[in-house]
């Protein structure tokens, strides 16, 4: 089965976040030296993304490291424009994010390139069912953090059942592993594994992960 | 503060904090003590809030004796409440002389509290708690983690149980009982989190907040922090091999055990008085 247009072009624009994703850290890059004008730029920049992508994106922003310390700057777009997400930084709390060891930090840090980690629970974060596409902000050989959007998997749910509502058969989009992020088929919900399904086509992401388009039986 | 003097409250996500920002750089507000000075998030008892995490802080050595506090102004704005609610919390930690406030230049509120009496402090809090209370919260996080596992065997991928026995390899009696204790709450929740259910994730975070106390006062013995770390460690494997339903009796059997020893704990801190 060919893979539905309307299918195609929600698939297209995970591309088009990691590009935007990718040319946000570059420009970081460039800023280093001048960590002062950091936040206003990212704060810029989170805002027009997730306008630009609000049935997509839950959140955006950057961890950014400067000499031994790594700062989070993150925000999500809530009723009344920006709200930033304050995570606790202190060792000796329950709820200690110590995100330099997250997939999703770790992932461009190894590879140096974008990464997308999850569906995952993100409850150190923003305490939402999540996928997290990051790129790496790198100067030559040198990491200096991550760049990076929350995708906002309730959102992503419905604009695939949208999509998905011409197709022929039942359709499941799986990440790397085989996890669903969002399917039409019967008893298959976000989350689960999946277990048997033909391979309609590879989604590519933009990052060192594809994600997975599948055809089921009924 | 917003022009009516009015504190903004910052909506509590998880264990996160999302604050609403007016600055048009979205700069989040100065931070200077992690989660101690992180915003408080609900609208009851925002003082007594206050008051617990300075005493948990100087209890665990994170805020030192000596050390100077922020000032009210800059507590508040960080805190995301009214100045009047942290004069109130820094009124009780000086009526309990675990703080001093020094007037003129080089005035402020300084720590003067050993962690010792902090402890002693967060004991006479446990004090009031009931057991009926205690017994409650460890009902539900044995529905909720026994239900969690069955779903984490069925719906964890293969990269998420190499991590998780990772993790249950590092839980050891070498960490020492606070640091142990920390490790274990953490590695529960993350095999919660693997049910893939927000939900199910944020009950077993609010209950395990709800604990804190007890959980940071409770001290165990080097034998106890071995025999749960290779239970941890049995656990990741059933999980791992997708035996759901032998993660929930595991699940069940430790939980029961877990509750037990809170509550006798509490039991013996009461009867110390």
């Amino acid at each position: 089965m060919e893979s539905p247009p309307s299918v195609a072009l929600l698939t297209e624009q995970i591309g088009a976040v990691s590009i935007e994703v990718g040319q946000c850290a570059q420009r970081l890059s460039g800023l280093l030296a001048d960590p002062e004008s950091i936040p206003e730029l990212l704060a810029a920049w989170s805002r027009e993304t997730l306008e630009r992508w609000p049935d997509l994106l839950l959140g955006a922003g950057a961890a950014i490291e400067d000499s031994s310390r790594c700062r989070l700057h993150w925000w999500q777009l809530g009723g009344n424009g920006l709200d930033v997400l304050l995570v606790d930084v202190d060792p000796g709390s329950m709820g200690y994010y110590d995100f330099t060891r997250s997939k999703w930090y770790k992932g461009p840090y190894q590879s140096h390139t974008s990464h997308l980690t999850g569906p995952y629970v993100d409850y150190l974060g923003t305490d939402r069912y999540v996928a997290t596409m990051t790129a790496p902000i790198l100067v030559g050989d040198d990491f200096h953090g991550v760049a990076g959007v929350d995708f906002d998997l309730s959102k992503f749910e419905r604009r695939f059942l949208a999509a998905s509502r011409g197709a022929a058969g039942h359709l499941a989009l799986t990440n790397g592993e085989g996890r669903v992020i969002a399917s039409d088929a019967r008893g298959l919900t976000c989350g689960e594994l999946l277990d048997d399904g033909e391979l309609v086509s590879v989604v590519p992401t933009g990052t060192d992960e594809a994600w997975m388009l599948w055809e089921l039986a009924d | 503060m917003n022009a009516t003097g009015v504190a903004r409250v910052p909506e509590r996500r998880g264990l996160a904090m999302v604050e609403a920002v007016d600055d048009a750089a979205g700069r989040p507000g100065r931070r200077l003590g992690g989660a101690i000075f992180a915003p408080v998030g609900e609208v009851e008892g925002r003082t007594d809030e206050i008051v617990k995490r300075i005493i948990q802080g100087i209890s665990l050595g994170v805020l030192k004796p000596g050390e100077q506090l922020p000032t009210e102004n800059e507590l508040a704005a960080q805190l995301g409440v009214a100045t009047l609610t942290v004069r109130g919390a820094l009124a009780q930690l000086r009526e309990r002389n675990i703080l001093e406030t020094r007037r003129g230049r080089v005035g402020g509120s300084f720590i003067t509290a050993e962690p010792a009496a902090a402890r002693a402090m967060l004991r006479e809090r446990l004090t009031r708690l009931s057991p009926l209370e205690i017994r409650d919260i460890g009902d539900l996080r044995v529905a909720v983690s026994t239900a969690a596992v069955v779903l984490a065997a069925r719906r964890g991928a293969i990269s998420d149980f190499d991590h998780l026995r990772a993790a249950a390899a590092g839980l050891g009696s070498g960490l020492g009982s606070e640091a142990f204790s920390l490790a274990e709450q953490r590695l529960h929740l993350e095999i919660v989190a693997l049910s893939q259910s927000p939900r199910l994730t944020r009950a077993e975070v609010d209950a395990q907040s709800e604990m804190s106390d007890v959980l940071a006062l409770r001290r165990l013995a080097e034998e106890e922090m071995s025999r749960v770390a290779k239970g941890f460690r049995e656990l990741a494997d059933l999980i791992s091999e997708r035996r759901g339903l032998a993660a929930r009796s595991w699940m069940e059997e430790h939980m029961a055990e877990e509750n037990a020893g809170l509550l006798e704990f509490h039991r013996l801190t009461v009867r110390e008085g």
